[in-house]
């Protein structure tokens, strides 16, 4: 019993907490609901307007025999025969009898009937009662049993009256429900199955609906979760670079001195310096990321000549290629060069980032720099090597968080596979575009794209 | 009623910039590091004493302060030339001690901001509030940082 208790308030408290679920399950009940009440509601009103109707023409039946009638009271044969006629010809199938009645004593007296049989049949004055006292056409509603079937009828009593108004005798006008009856029968049961299937459509979509609701959640939860990774980067990143920059900085005091120390330790140093190296630029990747993730990295776009900072990042990166034995070559456009609209110093951060990619992913041979106008409003740098090149595979998630190449030929190769995605993202936030080509075992190519800023012509 | 507007807006102006107070004279200026009394802001002791080695190895004097309340304090007191004050500080932030000099110090040395340049907003603010120009303190080695700052100092 206490079990049935938790669980009943748990579920409570669920829907209490996810107002959002409350309210779907509230519509999910109301809209198949109210089509039931809605089938139900319109086919009873149906069906009551039928039975007016019905019960309506009876009554004007009744008044136009009770008229036509009162004049023949005399003569019943010629009454007989009229009445026979009316119900015959001129009175729907439904009708099932037409009776006139006279008073005799206390009861009433059969004078003419369509049913010839009753004729002279003595009624007892309770039936009619009502109507010949208040002078009122009265129906109700009667049933009958013949040959074991049920027949539901409408019985309406109408007086016959002078004009003058002195009461004569009494029609009776028996009306069968029955065509009425079969007729609201078929459209009922057509409702039935209407509303069936509506349900049953309502249903399948509460079900469909359900699942996405499971997705909703999950999604609202993932959102959360995406924010919070995001969050603990950024704080972590931040708390990182202290620690980094101070190592960096007396490390750096010990370079300076470092000539009168042994080779070993001088050697020993370089190499420290180079994984604080790799941690720094680590910890400049994971805070770039987090800043262009959260849509908190400022770009300042100025009227710059590309060529200034790929100069400048040529002149600083050449020395670590021709250290590796490599050819390193810078074609800029000798013409004039329209500016673009970017960011200097992110700019650079591109340009470095691809330079030490060709660098790093070349084994031998050449890395090529060449700036490409055509005069077509767009400006294109392209960094060309022949490294290990990549797969089409490699190509496809190149610019993804993390993705690195990972074969023999790359195996010693370090890095953390962020630059690339953080040169996408500064590209594009700059109104660029870049395009990478590769062949395996041949090299790759590198290409950025800005659209110049256009210049008026007077 | 024009009067009083226009004395509104001028109070507004000196109270957002550094522009209208004393600073360090453009003789002074010019002369080499050793000969100025500088300041540093900076929270982190490590980096406190880097930054203590460096200025001692180029035999540079340099009053290190821990945080903002010391640094107006030291600001307030001994009139330093030249002020590298770290965006990031635990309590009143660089940013809001700059604008604090502003507002309640009649002296206010040259301030050369030390940070990663990269927050949306914030170089623009420390300029309006009155900073000379940005250094990013991860980037630079020792030599380097007085190499660029002497740079500022003169331009």
């Amino acid at each position: 019993m206490q079990f049935i208790k938790n669980k009943i308030s748990s579920y409570i408290r669920f829907l209490a907490d996810n107002q959002q679920v409350f309210l779907s399950l509230l519509l999910i009940l109301l809209v198949p609901g109210i089509l039931v009440f809605n089938t139900v509601f319109v086919v009873k009103s149906m069906d009551d307007n039928m039975n007016y109707e019905l019960r309506l023409k009876a009554e004007m039946a009744g008044s136009i025999v009770a008229r036509y009638s009162s004049d023949l009271l005399g003569d019943p044969t010629q009454l007989q025969a009229k009445i026979k006629l009316t119900v015959d010809e001129s009175l729907h199938s439904s009708t099932r009898k037409v009776t006139i009645m006279v008073p005799e004593g206390e009861n009433f007296q059969v004078l003419a009937s369509s049913d010839q049989s009753e004729i002279s049949q003595i009624r007892p004055q309770l039936q009619y009662t009502v109507a010949w006292h208040q002078h009122a056409t009265i129906a109700q509603l009667v049933q009958t049993v013949q040959n074991h079937q049920t027949e539901r009828l409408w019985q309406v009593v109408t007086p016959i009256a002078t004009p003058t108004g002195s009461k004569l005798g009494l029609v009776e006008i028996l009306v069968s429900t029955a065509d009425m009856d079969a007729r609201t029968q078929t459209v009922l049961v057509n409702s039935v199955l209407v509303l069936v299937a509506s349900i049953g459509l309502v249903l399948l979509l509460i079900a469909n609906n359900a699942r996405l609701f499971q997705y909703a959640l999950l999604f609202h939860k993932l959102q959360e979760v995406d924010k919070m990774k995001d969050n603990f980067i950024s704080i972590a990143s931040h708390e990182l670079k202290t620690p980094v920059t101070a190592a960096k900085g007396f490390l750096s005091l010990v370079e300076q001195e470092k000539q009168v120390l042994p080779a070993e330790i001088q050697s020993d140093i370089n190499k420290a310096n180079m994984s604080l190296e790799r941690l720094s630029d680590l910890v400049n990747d994971l805070l770039n990321v987090s800043r262009i993730e959260q849509k908190r990295l400022a770009i300042d776009p100025v009227p710059t000549d590309i060529r200034t900072v790929v100069g400048e990042v040529f002149e600083d990166l050449s020395g670590s290629a021709q250290k590796k034995g490599l050819t390193i070559e810078y074609h800029p456009f000798t013409g004039e060069l329209p500016p673009v609209l970017i960011d200097p110093a992110k700019f650079r951060q591109i340009m470095v980032n691809l330079l030490t990619n060709a660098i790093k992913y070349t084994i031998s041979g050449k890395v090529e720099v060449n700036i490409i106008f055509e005069d077509l409003g767009k400006v294109a740098v392209s960094v060309k090597d022949t490294g290990i090149g990549m797969s089409a595979g490699d190509m496809e998630k190149l610019f993804t968080q993390f993705y690195r190449v990972r074969n023999r030929k790359a195996r010693d190769i370090v890095g953390t596979g962020l630059g690339l995605w953080i040169t996408k993202q500064l590209t594009e936030m700059m109104d660029g575009k870049i395009l990478v080509e590769s062949i395996e075992d041949v090299g790759s190519r590198f290409t950025v794209v800005f659209s110049v800023i256009p210049t008026k012509k007077k | 009623m024009f009067n009083s507007i226009t004395k509104m807006t001028k109070k507004k102006s000196s109270l957002s910039t550094l522009a209208n107070h004393k600073t360090i004279s453009d003789a002074r200026r010019m002369l080499p590091l050793a000969e100025l009394k500088i300041l540093m802001v900076e929270d982190d002791p490590f980096l406190r004493d880097l930054y203590q080695r460096i200025f001692d190895r180029a035999s540079i004097k340099v009053e290190l302060a821990r945080d903002g309340e010391e640094g107006f304090d030291v600001v307030k007191a001994q009139k330093p030339d030249l002020m590298l004050l770290d965006v990031m500080l635990p309590g009143i932030t660089g940013p809001e001690l700059l604008s604090k000099m502003a507002k309640e110090l009649e002296y206010v040395p040259m301030v050369i901001m030390l940070s990663d340049l990269d927050q949306i907003g914030v170089k623009d603010k420390c300029i309006n509030l009155g900073a000379k120009a940005f250094i990013s303190k991860n980037d630079v080695s020792g030599p380097e940082l007085l190499r660029k700052v002497e740079e500022i100092l003169k331009a």
